[in-house]
């Protein structure tokens, strides 16, 4: 993979391209199996400096709050547009998470 | 967390939010339960106030709420989106305030809780996190760790960061990427 594709992999993660260019990188997303594999692993590695940080517990009153706004549309679920969701969805994780196994296995077998 | 229980609760927490996008309130506590700690460690770090904090932690719930049925599994991790919306509320709240960013740091944290064998199993694991964090932390070297923490944490464009740190933006962005990857390298290598 060339380092300009890694660059653009890296400022997606930290979502600093432009709507333009996420489009674009997106696409490439769809197609490029170890560029998603990239994604999911730079997506953990920011996941963790997260989790990192000193840990406090949000005020209980917060999401009391949130549900007086949203009750009255939770109650009538209706309004809301009935989804589906795909297994395909998860292909690309699946394929990732495949992938990712085994090279993990490789490495420990080659050590 | 395995990077198998990693993907498990992620594939777990993108059918919740599935589910959150049909309206479904019990799957929204759910996600809540899971999310709400790190996002409002989050938007305190970033915004250093609590009310700050808990308003936007406010708003990004609500945006969760109205936005579930668009989350696309294949573009990005359940929480990575979350966060995604959280860092945007802070960026415009920290722009709305005109506050200037201040210095951040990664620091070491005291959030044990023993209380029972469950909270004692989480925070042990959670301390191993941290520990792999904080040692990987110390492998980057310091420019790339402060490009890091100011794009993270901060609130500031790459062209202000490029001016913070007086460098080329061309540089800056090498930095994050550098960073970025030698962090990903340390962190998902596996044990042997």
């Amino acid at each position: 993979m060339n380092t300009k594709l890694e660059e653009l992999a890296s400022l997606y993660v930290l979502d600093e391209l432009n709507h333009q260019e996420r489009v674009a990188f997106e696409q490439q997303l769809e197609t490029n199996t170890e560029l998603l594999i990239l994604v999911k692993e730079l997506e953990l590695t920011l996941e963790d400096q997260i989790r990192n940080l000193p840990q406090s517990a949000a005020p209980g009153r917060v999401f009391e709050s949130i549900q007086q706004k949203i009750v009255p549309v939770a109650q009538g679920t209706s309004s809301k547009p009935v989804i589906t969701i795909s297994w395909s969805t998860f292909a690309g994780w699946g394929m990732a998470a495949a992938l990712l196994l085994g090279v993990g296995l490789t490495l420990l077998l080659t050590n | 967390m395995s990077s198998t229980e990693q993907q498990e609760a992620a594939i777990e927490e993108a059918f919740l939010l599935a589910q959150v996008g049909n309206g479904d309130n019990e799957a929204f506590r759910k996600i809540y339960d899971r999310y709400s700690t790190p996002l409002y460690s989050l938007g305190m770090r970033m915004l250093r106030q609590p009310s700050e904090a808990e308003e936007a932690l406010q708003d990004t719930f609500l945006k969760i709420w109205n936005n579930a049925s668009k989350f696309d599994a294949r573009k990005s991790r359940p929480f990575t989106w979350a966060v995604t919306i959280m860092r945007r509320t802070c960026i415009d709240r920290i722009r709305k305030l005109k506050r200037t960013p201040e210095s951040v740091t990664f620091e070491p944290t005291d959030d044990q809780d023993w209380s029972t064998p469950e909270k004692v199993r989480e925070t042990a694991v959670r301390h191993e996190m941290k520990e792999q964090v904080q040692t990987a932390l110390k492998n980057i070297p310091d420019k790339q760790q402060r490009a890091l923490e100011l794009a993270l944490f901060s609130g500031m464009t790459h062209s202000e960061i490029a001016n913070a740190l007086e460098q080329p933006l061309g540089t800056v962005k090498s930095w994050l990427k550098r960073g970025l990857f030698q962090l990903r390298t340390t962190l998902t290598k596996p044990a042997v």
